[in-house]
């Protein structure tokens, strides 16, 4: 062990308390960064998962007055066999929708219908896991939002009569087989969800879509896919993505990551203040010590690593304690911090990268605390010591 | 001198800068290798911090103090240490251990300051000298478990571990019994018997000064009194 890292040791573990007492601090400080960090991700993934995890997060649109997609095929392959944007969808599906009149026994009402190639489709919105009933996957079968259902005593089995506005003396019948919550109650209320076959049969218009949606790998790289989109596709498309429609969110958002880093910043401070002040005491406390080892020839380089090592231990121990601490503390609010229906309040993500993150700062301000008394420990004369007794 | 170890050519010291006070004035001292010195004079005539300059733990106001040929004001600070080190072993009036090691530790701190890897051999050496202070028991004791008269004499073991060329001790034996004092300055004048060691003391003690091969006195910062080998010649220390 290098000369100035044992003696480091030993000055720090022949004060046990005190080395004790600064290394919770170092450890709180770690604790509150690793909480506060982790907490604060996991709700705004849990926030954007929830408002565009399960939805479109870019979408291609015509310009068309009729705003018809008329060779959907060639759109969706372009997109998925450029190069620049390999490795960042998830998923491209087409849609062919419209608003269309629900014929009930007393009244009409309005719903819209949503005809998707089911299988890519299932990709975004996971009809599956939220489904009570089949898929739609037979010729005029339909599968409905969960509020359109209750609303208008809707329920499995039951007959639709389906028009579209513009083609009044024209409607089709079709057949629930199933009701979705997707979670959203404005979709629960609306969507009528079938197979495309069946929407175009409805719509009466083969073959075309009215959009084109996509999940990306990095939702917050959708802008950045969509700038691409639209640059592929040229003229004539309208490219929209969640971001742009949802600015108001991510001002949220990004206040809120500004505010957590704030209070971590502050913390940090604390904590590194704290250990330069500790250290600075030490250097006094331990200069007839430092004297001793200069007479018997210490170089001043030497003498400043012993400060520095002491700000190193001190820096890993306290961040030691402070992520099992920080850890636990996420776990416990993630076991203890329930919904009624016994999940997490706030799912969290254990994110190593962030915790190696802030393990790296905690020992790199410790070791910053310590370049002061680090350098009063060079400075100091060994005759001061040895005249003074 | 031609055989001279360390040299010291006009000499002050001068303490504070707003209340000036001048502790030495023109000092020229020449020790000769492998000789054995005592500085005397009364407290405050300013021998300890002659031989904090000697020592280069202190810095003359002006003069220069050369080592082995070699001018310390001319010497960069590490290589200051090296020569407190490597050439250089001292004995201090309170011993100064380092607390947080042990007895044998602090013997081998001057050698692990130096660098170089603790074999087996230099631990027995450190053993060899502390069993030579009559220490063999107490040599694992960390140093604040021992008595006075055990850390001095583990603050002299330390002072030999690295064989230096040269020995300055302030009142070495100020907290030492009569016992004590004789059988650590036996030690001493046979460790520069055997290895040509060159001590130099500071001392009240009458009874040591009159051990030694030259006896300078110092007496309100000049040097008043500078004889060889002649103990009956002694003035009266105080």
């Amino acid at each position: 062990m290098a000369l100035s890292l044992k003696i480091a040791w030993r000055f720090l573990s022949a004060n046990k308390n005190q080395t004790l007492l600064i290394m919770l601090g170092i450890a709180v400080g770690v604790a509150v960064q690793v909480f506060i960090g982790l907490l604060i991700q996991g709700l705004q993934k849990n926030l954007v998962q929830t408002t565009v995890g399960n939805s479109a997060q870019v979408t291609v649109s015509s310009t068309r007055e009729d705003r018809y997609i008329l060779t959907p095929n060639d759109v969706i392959a372009q997109i998925e066999e450029d190069g620049e944007l390999q490795g960042q969808l998830k998923v491209v599906s087409g849609v062919s929708d419209s608003p269309v009149f629900i014929k009930l026994e007393q009244r009409d009402v309005s719903g819209f219908l949503k005809g998707f190639d089911l299988e890519r489709a299932a990709q975004i919105y996971r009809f599956e896991e939220r489904l009570e009933g089949n898929m739609p996957l037979e010729p005029n079968q339909v599968i409905i939002g969960k509020v359109l259902a209750q609303e208008n005593n809707l329920s499995i089995g039951d007959q639709l009569t389906l028009t579209v506005p513009t083609l009044v003396l024209f409607s089709r019948n079709v057949q629930v087989v199933g009701i979705f919550d997707l979670g959203v109650g404005g979709l629960n209320a609306s969507w009528i969800v079938t197979n495309l076959p069946t929407a175009w049969d409805i719509i009466r218009r083969p073959n075309t879509m009215s959009s084109i949606e996509m999940q990306v790998n990095d939702v917050f790289s959708a802008d950045v896919v969509a700038t691409r989109v639209k640059q592929i596709l040229g003229d004539g498309f309208k490219v929209s993505d969640w971001k742009t429609s949802n600015a108001d969110l991510l001002t949220a958002l990004s206040s809120q990551s500004v505010s957590s880093i704030m209070i971590q910043t502050f913390v940090i401070i604390a904590v590194a203040l704290s250990i330069a002040s500790v250290l600075i005491i030490n250097v006094v406390q331990k200069s007839r010590q430092l004297g001793i080892l200069k007479a018997m020839g210490i170089r001043d380089g030497q003498a400043r690593m012993i400060f520095l090592n002491q700000g190193l231990l001190l820096g890993v121990g306290g961040t030691i304690i402070g992520l099992a601490m920080g850890i636990g503390l996420i776990l416990m609010f993630t076991t203890f911090a329930r919904t009624p229906e016994g999940s997490p309040v706030v799912p969290v993500f254990i994110n190593y990268g962030f915790i190696a993150l802030s393990s790296a700062i905690a020992i790199g301000s410790s070791l910053v605390a310590a370049i002061i008394p680090a350098r009063r420990s060079a400075k100091l004369s060994p005759v001061e010591v040895i005249r003074n007794g | 001198m031609a055989n001279s170890v360390l040299t010291l050519e006009k000499i002050n010291k001068v303490y504070g800068v707003d209340v000036p006070n001048q502790v030495l004035f023109d000092i020229d001292l020449s020790i000769e290798k492998g000789s054995f010195n005592a500085i005397i004079g009364q407290s405050g005539s300013g021998k300890s911090t002659l031989l904090n300059i000697m020592g280069i733990l202190d810095k003359p106001t002006n003069g220069t103090v050369t080592i082995n040929g070699i001018r310390t004001d001319q010497m960069k600070s590490d290589q200051m240490a090296q020569v407190r080190n490597r050439t250089l072993g001292f004995i201090f009036q309170f011993h100064y251990l380092l607390p947080e090691f042990t007895a044998l530790e602090n013997v081998l701190m001057p050698y692990w300051i130096r660098g170089e890897q603790v074999g087996q051999s230099e631990k027995q050496r450190a053993k060899d000298l502390l069993t030579r202070m009559g220490l063999e028991k107490v040599m694992n004791n960390l140093s604040t478990k021992m008595s006075g008269g055990q850390q001095q004499r583990t603050a002299i073991a330390r002072a030999l571990m690295n064989q230096p060329e040269i020995i300055l001790a302030d009142e070495p034996t100020g907290n030492l019994d009569s016992t004590n004092t004789e059988s650590v300055y036996e030690l001493l004048r046979e460790i520069n018997r055997d290895n040509g060691t060159t001590f130099i003391l500071v001392t009240h003690d009458r009874r040591v000064a009159e051990m030694a091969d030259r006896i300078v006195e110092i007496r309100d910062g000049r040097v008043f009194l500078d004889v060889d080998n002649v103990a009956q010649a002694v003035p009266s220390a105080t």
